[in-house]
């Protein structure tokens, strides 16, 4: 949200909420109050101070300037993506894997008609062995940061039953739609023979624990 | 209600109260804001006294804000009629704050009814406080220029990019404001500041006097707020390291601090 200051409001005549007496704030006038602010200033304190989206001018370039390449990123990320997907599709060590493309996913039509262009770059997929295989595949991997949140260039990991979600027992998880062995990932913008390669190393150790 | 429109002299003048609902005997404390401002420079320290009780007065000078024109180009006239709004508001004595031409007004205000003033306050000043020919003469031609160089020069180069209320643009307020004017207001205003005859202008001046000077102004140097200070009896200084002229955006709280200490309650 970017406000000029420019605005005429009391003009308008359209934003009692500026212009008149406002009871959420003992009757201030925002507009009288804070003059070329008068907008800025209500949002913050009511609306992004509350929620917590306050955002710095810094991050707001930062987001422009990400935006600029995201187009030719997206291409990566899924390109990637569905190297990685066919890998895990195949492997011995894995039970099934969750993305939209394979024609195994109940979306999957659903997904072509939506994103003909890709379904992304982040999905789950279960590993055969239950919560140790989860613990011991993702302690094994070396590229793959072992993170929370998604989307990031680099790739990331995270298996739920013994982190995020570990206090909930198997049936909690189940009823949550978790999988013992569910593992999800975000693939990055790396090259995808080094992200098969970990994986690869990852998925032998944690069958062999499992064994 | 944010502020009241009163009648001086025929005409309308805007005074912000910082929405405060003050009980009769209130001590009262006026702020008057610079060249080209208006109330809305003083949202922080207004609303801040009127929780205190305070009675405030923000005054829009003639021509700025809210307030009827025209313009008033010379200080002493300013400083009458900064009296004749107190007398219409019924304030009888007041702290008196000030920026930068609003801190010449204060002065003279307190020097020509020094039992009307309480304390004062003088932010960003400077006696005199002469005005470059460049600046005054695109203010004269109400040129862009104008609001460009009094806006960067009253900023400092170290807060480029943050702000005290995160999300604002620092220089863009000062822009904005400016750009707000009348046709003639601003010159009028720097006229007013450039005209100011400092000679024993400071005289009679017996209440506390405080001076905030920010180490990185260059419109009143801090150095020239400090020879203001030290020729007034009871004057003490603030200085603000790091801070340009428009201290009331780049540094609000340290500025109110500031003000805490001299503003009577």
């Amino acid at each position: 949200m970017i406000d000029g200051g420019t605005f005429d409001w009391e003009a308008s005549g359209k934003f009692p909420t500026l212009t008149e007496a406002y009871e959420g704030f003992h009757d201030l006038v925002f507009a009288e109050e804070f003059g070329p602010q008068a907008f800025i200033v209500r949002a913050r304190r009511e609306g992004l101070r509350d929620f917590g989206a306050c955002m710095s001018p810094t991050t707001a370039f930062h987001v422009l300037q990400g935006l600029e390449t995201l187009p030719i990123r997206m291409e990566k990320h899924v390109a990637n993506a569905r190297e990685v997907v066919a890998f895990l599709d195949e492997h011995e060590a894995v039970e099934s894997v969750s993305y939209p493309e394979l024609t195994s996913h109940p979306d999957h039509d659903l997904s072509a008609r939506l994103l003909p262009r890709g379904a992304g770059a982040v999905f789950s997929f279960d590993i055969k062995g239950g919560r140790d295989a989860g613990r011991t595949f993702i302690e094994n991997l070396s590229i793959f940061s072992h993170l929370a949140n998604v989307g990031d260039a680099k790739s990331l990991v995270i298996h739920p039953a013994s982190t995020t979600h570990h206090r909930m027992d198997a049936e909690a998880l189940a009823a949550a739609g978790i999988g013992e062995g569910l593992v999800r990932l975000s693939i990055g913008l790396e090259d995808p023979r080094d992200l098969i390669g970990d994986l690869s190393r990852a998925l032998r150790r944690a069958s062999r624990a499992a064994r | 209600m944010s502020g009241a429109r009163i009648q001086v002299d025929g005409r309308t003048v805007y005074v912000g109260t910082g929405s405060g609902h003050p009980d009769p005997g209130a001590e009262s404390v006026v702020f008057v804001h610079g060249a080209g401002m208006d109330h809305t420079v003083w949202a922080l320290p207004a609303r801040h006294f009127a929780r205190q009780g305070l009675r405030v007065a923000a005054v829009d000078l003639p021509g700025h804000g809210r307030s009827e024109g025209p313009p008033l180009d010379r200080i002493d006239t300013l400083a009458v009629w900064l009296g004749e709004v107190l007398d219409a508001l019924a304030i009888p004595t007041a702290a008196v704050v000030g920026h930068s031409m609003g801190s010449l007004v204060a002065y003279r205000f307190a020097s020509r009814m020094p039992d009307r003033c309480r304390a004062l306050a003088l932010l960003g000043t400077s006696a005199p406080m002469p005005v470059t020919d460049p600046l005054l003469n695109a203010a004269k031609d109400n040129h862009h220029a104008a609001i460009d160089m009094a806006n960067t020069w009253s900023h400092s180069t170290g807060t480029l990019g943050s702000n005290a209320n995160p999300g604002v643009w620092m220089l863009g307020v000062g822009e904005r404001l400016l750009e707000r004017s009348a046709p003639g207001v601003f010159h009028a205003d720097l006229t007013a500041c450039n005209t100011f005859d400092a000679k024993s202008a400071g005289a009679k001046i017996q209440c506390p006097v405080l001076v905030v000077a920010g180490d990185d102004d260059m419109m009143t140097p801090a150095r020239a707020g400090l020879d203001v200070a030290q020729a007034l009896p009871d004057a003490r200084v603030v200085r603000l390291e790091g801070c340009g002229h428009a201290m009331l955006n780049e540094r609000p709280n340290e500025v109110l601090d500031a003000l805490i200490g001299v503003v009577p309650t």
